[in-house]
């Protein structure tokens, strides 16, 4: 079972992938947007807040999009994506920070 | 009117441990168990098992079906022990504050309880499916009014504990199951029926504490927790690992078609009856949540 990296925001931006990253190819950053692109549709979806868009930098705890409920839901819908498990004991809540965060702690990480 | 109901959580703790002490039991020399549980024989009864009534049901054969029986016990048997990690936790911080001494001597029966559930429900999945299901249950920090957290924390208790014993009833004596299912789901319930009287009577007095003191808003709010909690956990029993390891092809579209099929919510409304009738006499829910 793949376990989710434990990490903080700050170290998430300083790994965070895809924009200026000169390595990244265009195949690679196509699937990065695929992929938020699905996990946006899903918080939004799912939330009661009345929000109707979400950004990538996006806090989605602290704004209250999605209640500690909704994140084992998210988790089920993350593992969908992937089609593997994820490993619920080794994630830490800064993992769900935003999309940018939750796309690197869960398809390039995790 | 019945000494049980006006009887306080204080005397009922009291009568509560004497019938602890008499029924107990010892999880270790308890059980016989059988080197593996034959294949031909069900663990959970077909119209208990989560996908009935689905078309990944439908498609399932005969042993396809056998061998989701039994990894939906185990997730069963794991999602209680999981619900059963935070209430000891939970127990223990009740002992010795705020409580009585009946009570807080009641809580050791209730700890010592639990764990022994916990032991056996793991020998169970360990020796029959080589694990426990984890749970994706993630806790979050939140803050609560007064009061707010220990009515929450009874709320999931209860919850746990009706649920489960929804089933353990259900399967106790049912003969169509493996022997060893039986048993422990009736020594479960032994333990349970004590521990659900109780749940229910400290809630009750809890909440009856507590939410005179509360805003309109934090009431509203415990309400709107009290369904979404329902729901939450009823997703539980639906599992795509357990479908998975018993060979279902599109593990999360079959939960996803589960969750929304009219016969499996009515599934969860007949297994939800007794608490939510619970929950509305309380006061604590004012309509049954949808389900």
């Amino acid at each position: 079972v793949p376990r989710a990296p434990r990490t903080g925001v700050g170290q998430a931006d300083r790994l965070l992938p895809g924009r200026g990253d000169p390595d990244r190819g265009p195949v690679a950053l196509i699937e990065e947007a695929k992929i938020k692109d699905q996990l946006r549709g899903w918080i939004l979806d799912r939330t009661t807040s009345g929000a109707t868009e979400l950004e990538d930098d996006t806090p989605i705890l602290d704004s209250g999009l999605l209640s500690s409920l909704d994140v084992v839901e998210l988790i089920v819908f993350i593992e969908s994506l992937k089609g593997e498990e994820v490993d619920v004991d080794a994630i830490e809540p800064e993992s769900l920070e935003n999309l940018d965060v939750l796309y690197r702690a869960f398809f390039v990480e995790g | 009117m019945p000494e049980a109901a006006t009887e306080t959580a204080s005397t009922l703790a009291t009568r509560l441990s004497t019938a602890s002490v008499k029924k107990a039991w010892d999880v270790y020399s308890a059980f016989d168990w059988p080197e593996k549980i034959d294949p031909s024989e069900w663990c959970m009864a077909p119209e208990l098992i989560s996908l009935h009534g689905t078309s990944a049901w439908d498609a399932l054969d005969e042993a396809g079906r056998r061998l989701l029986s039994l990894h939906e016990v185990a997730n069963f048997f794991s999602l209680t022990l999981h619900g059963e990690r935070p209430l000891v936790q939970g127990l223990c911080n009740q002992m010795y504050s705020r409580q009585n001494t009946p009570v807080t001597e009641y809580l050791h029966h209730f700890l010592d309880e639990e764990n022994r559930h916990m032991v056996m429900f793991a020998m169970f999945c360990n020796r029959y499916v080589g694990k426990v299901y984890p749970m994706k249950k993630l806790a979050l920090p939140k803050k609560y009014a007064k009061g707010e957290e220990d009515v929450t924390f009874f709320i999931k208790a209860l919850v746990i504990e009706e649920l489960g014993d929804f089933y353990n009833v259900e399967m106790g004596h049912d003969d169509r199951l493996a022997p060893i299912v039986r048993e422990v789901n009736k020594f479960h319930h032994r333990d349970e029926a004590r521990h659900i009287v109780f749940g229910r009577k400290l809630l009750a007095e809890t909440f009856a504490h507590w939410a005179p003191q509360w805003s309109e808003e934090t009431l509203e709010g415990v309400r709107a927790w009290v369904g979404d909690y329902l729901r939450s956990s009823w997703n539980d029993f639906y599992n795509p690992a357990v479908y998975r390891d018993a060979g279902v092809s599109d593990p999360y579209a079959a939960r996803k078609e589960a969750l929304a099929a009219a016969p499996c919510r009515a599934h969860r409304e007949r297994a939800s009856a007794k608490l939510i009738d619970y929950f509305l006499d309380a006061g604590i829910l004012t309509e049954a949540p949808s389900l």
